[in-house]
């Protein structure tokens, strides 16, 4: 996922540089055309990408978005006995805004307990990532992933529910 | 893969160098849907194969009367009804016209004819027929209505709609009941605020009313519902909503721009007198010599809302819920839904707001969009000029806000990230005209 991305983000970046001269004036105003440092850094360096064993009983998986739309995330994580979220991982098909929000969601909800990590919000994610207006979006995403991933996790807990015939 | 990825780059880099406002965000899909894929492929093959007259007896005849057998099926069955209740018409214009004026030449045939009754004063003679609507219908609602009442040759009381909730209440409608009184006809979604109305229960009081009535030897009230907004965008079930008729149209479910009317019991039940006379077809209850592609569009793309409706509403609510978020933390105190009303459903892909503030007119504001295709209502209205929508001044929203109203309809293809487009463009579009002042 990261070595496709990294092609992706060469390419984009080589489009706005070439972009960036033709400019008509009154587009400069936009602010921010270029990636945000931190979302190359989780672009070049991502946390956290990979998969946890889906039908064990202490990992939630998260599966949102859809190829036609445009983004999809996939978000797990791994709870221990006390409630606590010890592990997470992402894989994340989508632009560089999408896979820093998926790869900083991983970063927050580890430690994290269950009910803490509910309280994460886009918002959050957007902010510290200082995402552009248009990439809004992308961390509306990560949290409908997060949320995903913790209902499939409390929906495994429950008593009746032996198999974990989760998608 | 090098070499893939090399002609990827430069098609990628040559489209990225388009300016960005060449990229259109279309969100008016209350006033016209694109058709769907598989309704052009069945379109296309029906011109190709079926093309033959219907009416006729060889193969090529019949091959046309089975495409439309099943689109008659199809459609029967996303409203929940029976094929045999449904024709095909030009558009929802035609089934709304056709049931407005089925009903007054019904009243006239049965209850104006001054044949002896056995004695019984026929208590509604000499009287008009009486058609009860309400104050936020479309066009192909009001203007008939108004027409006739002009022409005397029949009255209407439009009841107003609840400045609370946007609806129509049934205790109004059920009060401006008359003896003369044949025909109750609402909307079922709204098209510019997306309100829904309460059908059923309109139809569940006017059926018990209808018990008293005819046993007194009052006309029965039939009732009916435009069901244009509605169908593709949530479950319409005939059955559920209770009416005697439903008008359906295609170019709002991603279908052709045809339509069709469901009529309860057909024949039998509820009379239905045409306004065409010719050939015979559809039972002569609407003659003509079949549109065959036009029909397996509207058949096909009703089938894919039998399949997939739930999908795409809970698509559509999604996106459109994401909208309202963005424009309430983009525009904060400045910004009012004039579809958001309490207590009542909503259709799950409409939005209806203005931007709060002297140059905000509806019109200017999309004038300065670059990105998104809109409208400020419905989009037969829009010679309306500077005047704000009658529809939503009905609904109590006050004048100035009305004027600066806009209208975003999303569709099954809308997504979040074009939901970030449209609210950068409108910010930039209210950047501007305020720059301007």
């Amino acid at each position: 996922m990261a070595a496709a991305g990294a092609g992706r983000l060469r390419r984009a970046a080589s489009a706005v540089l070439l972009r960036a001269p033709r400019l008509p004036a009154r587009e400069l105003s936009a602010p921010a055309r270029l990636y945000h440092k931190k979302v190359v850094d989780h672009y070049e360096n991502p946390r956290n990408v990979g998969s946890l064993d889906k039908t064990s009983k202490n990992v939630g998986t998260g599966l949102v978005g859809a190829p036609a739309c445009g983004d999809v995330m996939k978000l797990q994580i791994q709870v221990d006995e006390k409630g606590k979220i010890v592990d997470a991982r992402f894989k994340t098909f989508g632009c560089g805004s999408a896979i820093a929000s998926s790869s900083l969601a991983t970063e927050w909800v580890k430690g994290k307990t269950v009910e803490e990590a509910l309280t994460i919000k886009n918002t959050d994610i957007a902010k510290e990532l200082c995402l552009p207006p248009v990439k809004l979006h992308c961390s509306m995403l990560a949290e409908d992933a997060i949320k995903a991933a913790l209902a499939d996790y409390k929906l495994k807990q429950e008593p009746k529910t032996g198999e974990a015939e989760k998608k | 893969m090098e070499a893939a990825g090399a002609r990827n780059r430069d098609a990628r880099s040559r489209a990225e160098k388009s300016p960005p406002e060449s990229r259109k965000v279309y969100m008016d899909y209350n006033a016209t849907t694109p058709l769907e894929p598989e309704v052009i492929e069945a379109m296309t093959e029906a011109m190709r194969e079926a093309w033959g007259n219907p009416s006729s007896s060889y193969p090529a005849g019949r091959k046309a009367k089975e495409i439309i057998n099943t689109a008659r099926e199809n459609l029967a069955k996303v409203i929940g009804g029976q094929p045999q209740d449904v024709i095909f018409t030009s558009g929802g214009t035609e089934s709304n016209n056709l049931v407005i004026q089925s009903v007054v030449k019904h009243f006239h045939k049965v209850h104006a004819a001054n044949g002896d009754t056995g004695g019984h004063p026929n208590p509604v003679d000499g009287a008009l027929p009486h058609i009860i609507t309400c104050t936020v219908e479309h066009d192909s609602i009001r203007l008939p209505l108004e027409h006739l009442r002009e022409e005397r040759v029949a009255e209407v009381t439009f009841v107003p709609v609840s400045k609370v909730n946007g609806q129509v209440e049934a205790e109004d409608i059920l009060a401006a009941v008359r003896p003369a009184t044949c025909l109750v006809t609402i909307m079922l979604a709204n098209n510019e605020t997306g309100v829904i109305m309460p059908v059923p229960e309109i139809s569940r009081r006017v059926r018990a009313l209808n018990q008293q009535r005819v046993a007194g030897g009052l006309p029965g009230v039939l009732v009916h519902t435009d069901a244009a907004q509605a169908l593709g965008k949530q479950r319409v079930d005939v059955r559920d909503l209770g009416v005697d008729f439903l008008t359906i149209v295609g170019h709002k479910f991603y279908g052709p721009r045809i339509g069709a009317l469901y009529v309860r019991g057909l024949g039998e039940h509820t009379p239905l007198y045409p306004m065409l006379f010719g050939g015979g077809q559809e039972r002569n209850f609407r003659p003509g010599t079949e549109n065959t592609p036009m029909i397996a569009g509207l058949g096909k793309a009703a089938e894919l809302v039998a399949e997939n409706g739930e999908a795409y509403e809970a698509h559509m609510r999604g996106v459109r819920d994401y909208l309202e978020e963005r424009l309430a933390a983009e525009f904060g105190e400045r910004i009012h839904l004039n579809s958001q009303f309490p207590g009542a459903e909503r259709l799950p892909n409409t939005c209806n707001f203005s931007i709060r503030g002297p140059q905000l007119q509806g019109r200017a504001v999309l004038a300065q969009c670059r990105t998104l295709l809109a409208s400020v209502g419905a989009a037969c209205h829009s010679d309306l000029g500077d005047r704000p929508s009658p529809v939503l001044l009905s609904c109590g929203v006050p004048v100035d806000v009305a004027r600066n109203a806009i209208r975003l309809s999303v569709g099954r293809s809308s997504t979040r990230a074009e939901v970030d487009l449209v609210v950068q463009d409108l910010k930039q579009a209210v950047a501007r005209l305020e720059g301007q002042a």
